[in-house]
């Protein structure tokens, strides 16, 4: 098991005025694949990857990533946003060696060659984070997580800010990359297709606090087709949970 | 082809321009041209009305005038002693400010405590004219010493170095925070490496701020402190006090001309030129 969460809860605020984001929540992640998290808007799921990747503590239960207890950020996983977060007074190069230092300046330079190679941006070096459109700022994102050499890639929703085209473009090329270079990936998003596109499994949570409503494995042959019948009626059957969790909680 | 409802209803309600129109002049003619224009213009009328005899040359100063006193003290080389004499001082305090106020600035608005000490501290002193801590500044240095000067300088501009700095960490978007973490970079290194470049436009504005702030207190302070040495030897603040033993208005007027120009010199060339070339690094719109 790569990733095993165990009785996760977290609470945010004091006792007065809490917020319960995730109660109990438990699940693993088997090495090399990609779970997909899906859940309505606040349900927990940015919470949910916050802990994993180390920034904040849960309130109960544990996160074992290789068996080893999640206490603060480690260089084994990486969380990647959804607004890029690439730092603008720095060039693409620049970003993509931010968590590389301590590194062989040799070294360095062969991560940033190879990691902006794979995600086609070689010949954008220099270039200054405002001249890239959406699309390729997150593929300099990619990139910047990659090269830290991460086991895990945490995603928090990544594509939501790219337009349809660019998305969809860009779910075939974490594809692409993750074929040539596999690695574990959880991957949040509120985007139905984009779960059933890109997951080896696909997990439900209800809305706040997050549990799992199920878990819905995609035994489908990559590439998928995004309108073939199997995805079609996989998507129906998750929106209709997510439907009625939505009515549930009105 | 048959035009269209809508077609006609859009045509009807262009709204009418003039056929010059303002902005394409503006755009072939360009600021610079309309600046030095109206300065020139005024400075003309200026030299009209002195020319007229309503008042008395020796309340009055005139273009000409100062024109002549910059020819006077240009020659007997008090002018550039006064300049290097007052740059020296204005560099010296400044510096300082920039020491000091920048890494107090970032640690009141990283910590909560700093801010709620040092960051009060700071509001209450921030009002009080540079002038005003004259007294202190005789009382605690000698009167005639460059310590005192210098003292008054900073004053002047620590405080909006303090306020821009810690007003531009305290901005630092939290995204940039735990991306840095989650690749490894925290503690002293996330402050360098992230707070303080985050933080960088705003630091500019204030030290743009500051500068000005500084060069006002100088004068000031030159003023009120001034022994007469040499030509020159008190600064340009100084000699502003000489034209008032002696009534030379129209010196009092160039030097007032020359800490304009040079004040606008610095602002433009060194500051503008930083936030512009800032602005284009980063992507951000030019609002100036």
């Amino acid at each position: 098991m790569k990733i095993h969460v165990q009785d996760l809860t977290k609470q945010y605020g004091s006792n007065g005025r809490s917020v319960l984001a995730l109660r109990q929540i438990s699940f693993n992640v088997a090495e090399h694949e990609i779970v997909c998290l899906v859940g309505l808007s606040g349900c927990g799921k940015s919470t949910l990857l916050n802990l994993i990747a180390g920034l904040d503590r849960p309130t109960a239960g544990r996160i074992l990533v290789n068996g080893r207890e999640v206490t603060r950020p480690g260089p084994d996983r990486v969380l990647m946003f959804q607004d890029y977060a690439l730092f603008p007074w720095l060039d693409v190069q620049q970003n993509v060696a931010f968590g590389l230092h301590g590194l062989p300046p040799t070294e360095v330079r062969a991560r940033i060659d190879r990691y902006l190679d794979l995600v086609r941006l070689s010949g954008f070096q220099k270039s200054r984070i405002h001249e890239l459109s959406g699309g390729m700022q997150q593929r300099v994102a990619l990139a910047r997580a990659l090269a830290m050499n991460p086991e895990v890639l945490l995603m928090d929703e990544p594509f939501a800010a790219l337009d349809c085209q660019t998305r969809n473009l860009m779910q075939a090329e974490l594809l692409r990359v993750w074929e040539q270079e596999p690695r574990t990936i959880l991957f949040v998003t509120h985007n139905v297709e984009e779960a059933i596109f890109l997951g080896d499994r696909v997990l439900v949570l209800s809305a706040r606090p997050g549990r799992i409503l199920e878990t819905v494995p995609v035994d489908l042959p990559r590439p998928r087709q995004r309108t073939s019948r199997a995805v079609v009626e996989m998507r129906e059957h998750i929106l209709n949970v997510l439907a009625n969790e939505m009515l549930r909680e009105t | 082809m048959e035009t269209s409802v809508v077609q006609r209803r859009v045509a009807r309600e262009q709204p009418w321009r003039p056929r010059v129109e303002w902005g394409a002049w503006r755009s072939r003619v360009g600021p610079g041209l309309v600046q030095v224009s109206f300065i020139a213009g005024l400075v003309l009328a200026w030299q009209i009305v002195a020319d007229l005899g309503w008042f008395e040359a020796s309340l009055f100063p005139s273009p000409r005038g100062i024109a002549a006193s910059f020819g006077r003290w240009a020659a007997n080389g008090g002018l550039l002693t006064a300049i290097a004499i007052s740059t020296r001082r204005l560099a010296i305090g400044y510096l300082l400010c920039l020491l000091v106020g920048i890494p107090v600035g970032m640690l009141i608005g990283r910590l909560r405590l700093a801010e709620w000490t040092l960051g009060t501290l700071v509001r209450l002193l921030q009002p009080i004219p540079g002038i005003a801590w004259v007294p202190l500044a005789v009382a605690w240095f000698l009167s005639v010493s460059e310590t005192a000067k210098i003292f008054i300088v900073i004053t002047g501009g620590i405080f909006p170095i303090i306020i821009s700095t810690s007003a531009g960490v305290r901005a630092v978007p939290p995204l940039y925070l735990r991306a840095a973490r989650t690749l490894g970079v925290d503690g002293l290194a996330l402050f360098a490496r992230v707070v303080f470049p985050a933080a960088v436009p705003s630091i500019v504005a204030g030290m743009r701020i500051a500068w000005a702030f500084c060069w006002r207190a100088l004068a000031a302070a030159e003023i009120v402190l001034a022994v007469r040495t040499g030509p020159g030897q008190e600064g340009l603040g100084g000699l502003i006090d000489v034209a008032r033993q002696f009534s030379q208005i129209d010196t009092a007027g160039m030097v007032m001309v020359v800490l304009a120009v040079l004040g606008l010199a610095a602002d433009g060339l060194v500051f503008g030129t930083l936030e512009r070339r800032i602005r284009a690094q980063r992507g951000l719109g030019n609002d100036e």
